[in-house]
C-alpha cells in the first residue's frame, strides 16, 4: 500500500524529534523533497531478499583486525 | 619550449630526468598559464605558486645531483580540496570548514611529496564532494575549459578543469558516486576510480565510508597508470585499505586488445535510461573501434541502472548524514543549498532500508563480478548527457542523476572514464571501461589501445 504523502508540517515534527530545530522553512522544504526522493529509492530497492542474503559488509575477524 | 602546458607526465619525466627541462622553468610556465586563465575557470580554490616554486627548486637541485626519484619528480600536480596538505586549510569548498588547517598530509599527498612532485595548490570541489555546482559558497564553482559557460562535472571539478586546461598534467580527485569520472568525462580527460581499498583514504574528508575512493585525473591513460602506480598501496591506518601488492599498472599498455573479450552494458544507456544521441553515437563508435582493433565485443546484461543508482544513493546519503548530522542540526544555514538538500536525504532513511541496500549491494555485486568469467572488461556510458550550461539549474538537476558511474562504487571494482570525442558544439563525450576487482592494468591496456587509435588527446581547449 502506498505511503501517505508527507506534508511540510509532518516533516517539521519529524525534524524536531531528531533535534533538527534550526531548519528554516526553506530548509524544511528541502528536507521534504529529499525525504520523498529517499522513499522512492526505497521502493526501487524493495527486492525479494531472502533471510540468508547477507549485507555487503559483514563483521569478520581476519588477519589481525576486524572489518 | 612552447608546449609545456601540454606535456604529459611521461614526456615531462623523460625531459626532467635527462636534465633537458628545468623543474623551475616547467613550474613557472604553468604558474603563468594559471595566473592568466584561472580567473575564467576557478579550477583552483587555493593556488600556491610559492610552494610550487619551492618544490620545483628542490627538485632541480636533487635531479642535478643525480637524485631523480621517479616519474613525478619535478612534475606539477594538484589536490582536490577535501585532501589534506599539511599547513593549508582543507575547506571541502564549504563555509563550515573554511578555517580547517590540516596538521598532516593525507596519504596520497605524502606519496606525491615523497616522489618529488611540485604541489600547485588545492582544487575546487562540490561542497563536501556532494553539493554543486553552487554559487552560494565562499568560492565560485569551477567551469568547463572547453566552454566556460558549461558545467565541468563534479565533485572533483577543479581536478578535471585544471588538467584539461593545461594547468597541470595530473590531479587527485575522489569518487563516491562518480566524482572522479564525471569531471573526467565532462572535461575530456582520463579519470580512474580504482578498486576499493587500493588507494588510502587517510586524510581525505569522507563522504560515505563504504563508497569513497581516491583516484587520479590526467590527460592520457599512460599518465593515469603512472599516477596510480604512485598513490596505490596498503595503508594500515585506513581501515578499508587492502593488504595486497599493487603497482605495475603500465605493464600491459602496449599489448593491444586483440583477442580480449569486451562486454558492453548497453542497456544502461539505451534502455534503462536513454542517453543523448550524440553520447550514444560517440560510445558506439568507440566500441566499434575496439572491435576493429581486434577485441571480441558482445553485449552483456546486469541489473537495471536505476537499481544500482538507488542502492548507491541509499547507502551514500545514510553514511553522509551520519557524518554531517551535528552540523546540519547546529548550523544548517552554513551549507550551500545543493549540499544541504542532498545531505538531508539521509535524515529519515530507516535502518532497515540501509541494511537492505547493503544486502542488495552484495547480491548485485556478486552477480556482476560473475560476468568476468566470460569477459575481460566491460564498457558502458559514463555520463548520459554532454555538459549542460552551468547556470541552467533545471538542466543540472535533470542530468545530475543520469549517469552510469555509481554502479561501480557499489561493486567497488575499478572504472576508468576516457574521452570518445566531442559534440557538434565542441563539448567532450566519454565512456567507461570497467573491470573485476584489481584489474586496473587490464583496463589501462584497453583504454590505451583505444586512445592511441582515436587520437582525441591531441585536441586541447582554447582558453
Amino acid at each position: 500500500m502506498p505511503e501517505e504523502e508527507l506534508t511540510l508540517d509532518q516533516i517539521r515534527k519529524m525534524a524536531a524529534e531528531i533535534g533538527m530545530t534550526r531548519l528554516s522553512d526553506e530548509h524544511l522544504k528541502q528536507l521534504l523533497r529529499a525525504t520523498k526522493a529517499a522513499r522512492v529509492r526505497r521502493e526501487v530497492l524493495a527486492a525479494d531478499l531472502g533471510p540468508a542474503d547477507e549485507p555487503a559488509h559483514v563483521y569478520t575477524l581476519d588477519t589481525g583486525g576486524s572489518r | 619550449m612552447t608546449d609545456l602546458p601540454w606535456l604529459t607526465v611521461a614526456e615531462a619525466a623523460e625531459l626532467l630526468r635527462g636534465k633537458k627541462l628545468s623543474p623551475v622553468e616547467y613550474a613557472k610556465a604553468l604558474i603563468a598559464r594559471i595566473e592568466r586563465h584561472d580567473s575564467k575557470l576557478n579550477a583552483f580554490l587555493r593556488f600556491a605558486p610559492e610552494l610550487a616554486l619551492e618544490d620545483a627548486r628542490r627538485a632541480e637541485t636533487e635531479i642535478a645531483r643525480g637524485g631523480w626519484r621517479g616519474p613525478f619528480h619535478g612534475v606539477p600536480y594538484g589536490l582536490k580540496d577535501i585532501v589534506d596538505y599539511a599547513g593549508l586549510p582543507t575547506t571541502s569548498h564549504s563555509k563550515i570548514l573554511k578555517d580547517n588547517v590540516a596538521t598532516a598530509d593525507a596519504a596520497v599527498a605524502q606519496k606525491l611529496r615523497a616522489a618529488g612532485g611540485v604541489f600547485m595548490g588545492k582544487l575546487s570541489t562540490h561542497e563536501f564532494a556532494i553539493g554543486g555546482p553552487s554559487f552560494d559558497l565562499p568560492w565560485p564553482p569551477a567551469r568547463n575549459p572547453w566552454n566556460r559557460d558549461y558545467f565541468c562535472g563534479g565533485s572533483s571539478s577543479g581536478s578535471g578543469a585544471a588538467t584539461a586546461a593545461g594547468f597541470l598534467p595530473a590531479a587527485i580527485g575522489t569518487d563516491t558516486g562518480g566524482s572522479v569520472r564525471n569531471p573526467a568525462a565532462m572535461c575530456g580527460v582520463a579519470g580512474i576510480k580504482p578498486t576499493y581499498g587500493v588507494v588510502s583514504r587517510r586524510g581525505v574528508f569522507p563522504l560515505a565510508f563504504s563508497l569513497d575512493h581516491v583516484g587520479a585525473l590526467t590527460r592520457t591513460v599512460r599518465d593515469n597508470a603512472l599516477m596510480l602506480d604512485l598513490i596505490a598501496g596498503h595503508d594500515p591506518l585506513d581501515p578499508g585499505s587492502v593488504n595486497r601488492a599493487t603497482g605495475g599498472y603500465t605493464a600491459q599498455l602496449e599489448r593491444g586488445v586483440k583477442g580480449l573479450r569486451i562486454g558492453v552494458i548497453r542497456h544502461f544507456y539505451t534502455r534503462d535510461m536513454e542517453a543523448d544521441p550524440e553520447m550514444t553515437a560517440g560510445i558506439d563508435a568507440a566500441i566499434a573501434k575496439l572491435g576493429e582493433l581486434g577485441a571480441e565485443v558482445r553485449e552483456i546484461k546486469t541489473d537495471p541502472l536505476p537499481d544500482w543508482l538507488a542502492c548507491n544513493r541509499t547507502i551514500l546519503t545514510s553514511e553522509a548524514f551520519a557524518i554531517h548530522e551535528k552540523w546540519l542540526r547546529e548550523r544548517p544555514q552554513d551549507y550551500g543549498a545543493r549540499a544541504r538538500e542532498r545531505l538531508l536525504g539521509g535524515a529519515f532513511v530507516r535502518a532497515a532500508d540501509y541494511v537492505n541496500a547493503t544486502r542488495v549491494r552484495r547480491r548485485m555485486t556478486d552477480a556482476f563480478h560473475a560476468l568476468f568469467s566470460e569477459i575481460d572488461v566491460a564498457v558502458t556510458a559514463s555520463s548520459l548527457d554532454p555538459p549542460c550550461r552551468i547556470d541552467d539549474d533545471d538542466a543540472i538537476e535533470r542530468t545530475y542523476g543520469r549517469q552510469a558511474r555509481a554502479p561501480f562504487n557499489v561493486t567497488g571494482g575499478p572504472a576508468l572514464s576516457v574521452p570518445v570525442g566531442f559534440t557538434k558544439a565542441g563539448l567532450p563525450l566519454a565512456m567507461q571501461i570497467v573491470g573485476a576487482p584489481f584489474s586496473e592494468a587490464l583496463i589501462y591496456r584497453v583504454a590505451h589501445a583505444y586512445e592511441r587509435a582515436a587520437g582525441w588527446v591531441e585536441r586541447h581547449p582554447q582558453l
